[in-house]
């Protein structure tokens, strides 16, 4: 079985869609549960994804070809997943970048890297006001608001989203994550949030302790 | 004298432009505004920054229509006014532009997109977007064209199109990082498959814009950031034979107590303007948070320069 898991792992970091498919298909043939193949062959593909690319062996390119080869074997494996053990098992993770800022490209790299970790992502776009990101992790039961942006310009903005969860009530119960070419983790800390993710990679593992941490407490 | 015949036929250092979409906000504009759609509706403001660009000693001015592409203005609900916010940009610019200084219509990449397999866009939508907006700067009367990205493969198709619909120049630069492995794109390329691809495609020019070019355990000391700049310039001149321009930000940004700061002054641009051209630049400048002051600094140190070539015998 981990030779099947292996092989759709390699797959999905090589960014086969097809190979991925078929292969996945041919797991599925063997009897192996759809849920074991997600996390032990999808999401073990992008975690090595995730590495490599965190140690600039590879770059964007790859990263998205990767999660599109990952997504294919989803989407063969989505009706024969059972209940939360699915796509979003994870957690759901309500992601924007802040008002004010324009730029999406590392925001929408964090989301291909979070849904390749298994969390229902709800990608709210850029220019995000922070009644948006309030409203939505209202809507969609949000365990994460992760927050991206690039200019120092608009990041004072995160506190004021974390102030308006906070209002609304929502302190302890989401936690907030945030990043951008400029964040620190010394920012982070100053003005509150919950974790700091140096690059799409570490959103990853951030986003995984932060879960960790709501179950704990 | 023709930008091209400056460049061909002189030694001539030329200063880049003001970079309005990072300045504009020294002159009233918001965060949240489209850039082109606010410098379309404050034709006073945008031109008199050009004008004051001049009076600095830009060369170039830019026409901040990187927003303006098909596919960036389709996030902001504004499709419908490529053909106009280039147009005007343009037309605009030109008419506060002095002879021997030039606009240059300012193309980006196809973000949000990204060609197949990696986005949805095929070659020739890339290439039929890039004739309308490159089309609508022209018609506004540009002196060349500029194209500035994160994505090689796309830029490459916005050099044919500009070819392919005048004899302008182009000036093309790609934006570097600097990381484990040295400068590289977004995308992975290295400073001369980058910018050798650029001039194969056929620009005039090629380079290095914008940028991080540090890594976040380098000093932030801005001298140490702009002498990785020297150094990139070296690496991009050793392949390519092609002028090259360099183009960094005014230092890493930092976050001050909520403002933006880029740390270097402009007695620091000034110093470091003329290592570049040593090393072998022709177009110099400043990308993100350069101001008029930067501008000004840098334009009496390449006079300098100029001056000390001129007699020892070096000069042009």
């Amino acid at each position: 079985m981990m030779d099947q898991m292996q092989r759709i792992a390699e797959w999905v970091r090589r960014g086969d869609a097809t190979a991925v498919q078929e292969t996945v298909k041919g797991t599925l043939a063997l009897g192996i549960p759809a849920e074991a193949i997600l996390s032990h062959g999808l999401f073990a593909g992008m975690a090595v994804v995730g590495e490599l690319f965190k140690e600039e062996e590879i770059y964007i390119p790859e990263v998205i070809m990767a999660a599109k080869a990952m997504q294919a074997g989803v989407d063969v494996l989505e009706p024969f997943l059972a209940g939360e053990a699915q796509s979003g098992e994870s957690g759901t993770v309500v992601l924007g970048t802040v008002k004010g800022d324009l730029h999406d490209l590392g925001k929408n790299l964090v989301a291909i890297m979070l849904r390749g970790a298994g969390f229902k992502v709800i990608d709210l776009g850029i220019n995000v006001s922070a009644e948006a990101f309030v409203k939505a992790a209202i809507e969609d039961r949000a365990q994460i608001v992760a927050m991206s942006g690039l200019l120092t310009t608009t990041i004072p903005y995160m506190k004021t989203v974390i102030e308006a969860l906070r209002k609304a009530g929502l302190d302890g119960k989401v936690k907030t994550l945030i990043g951008g070419a400029c964040v620190t983790q010394g920012f982070a800390d100053t003005i509150g949030a919950d974790g700091y993710g140096e690059n799409a990679a570490m959103a990853v593992k951030k986003a995984q302790d932060l879960i960790k941490q709501s179950e704990g407490s | 004298m023709d930008l091209f015949n400056r460049l061909r036929n002189t030694d001539d250092i030329l200063l880049h432009y003001y970079p309005l979409h990072s300045a504009l906000m020294d002159w009233g504009k918001d965060l949240e505004s489209h850039l082109s759609e606010w410098i379309c509706t404050h034709k006073e403001i945008y031109q008199e920054a050009l004008l004051k660009s001049y009076e600095a000693g830009c060369d170039f001015c830019s026409t901040s229509t990187q927003a303006a592409s098909p596919w960036r203005a389709a996030v902001f609900g504004l499709r419908h006014k490529v053909h106009e916010h280039n147009y005007l940009s343009a037309k605009w610019a030109k008419e506060v532009t002095p002879p021997e200084r030039y606009v240059a219509g300012f193309v980006s990449s196809t973000n949000p997109d990204f060609l197949q397999p990696v986005g949805n866009l095929t070659p020739e939508e890339v290439r039929d977007g890039y004739k309308e907006q490159i089309s609508a700067l022209l018609e506004g009367g540009v002196d060349l064209i500029m194209v500035v990205g994160n994505q090689l493969d796309v830029s490459v198709i916005a050099i044919h199109v500009a070819k392919s619909l005048s004899n302008l120049p182009v000036i093309a630069q790609n934006v570097f990082y600097r990381g484990k492995k040295g400068y590289r794109t977004l995308m992975g390329h290295d400073p001369v498959t980058a910018s050798r691809t650029l001039q194969d495609a056929g620009a005039d020019v090629v380079g290095a814009s914008c940028g991080l070019m540090k890594r976040s355990e380098d000093s932030s000391d801005p001298r140490s950031y702009f002498q990785f700049a020297t150094s990139l310039v070296r690496e991009i001149r050793s392949g390519c034979t092609v002028p090259v321009s360099i183009q960094p930000n005014a230092g890493l940004a930092q976050n001050v107590e909520g403002k933006t700061i880029y740390p270097a002054t402009p007695d620091e641009l000034a110093e470091a303007g003329p290592e570049w051209v040593e090393a072998g630049a022709r177009i110099i400048g400043g990308c993100c948070g350069t101001s008029l002051e930067h501008y000004r600094k840098l334009r009496r140190a390449i006079e300098a320069m100029g001056k000390e070539r001129s007699s020892s015998g070096l000069g042009s």
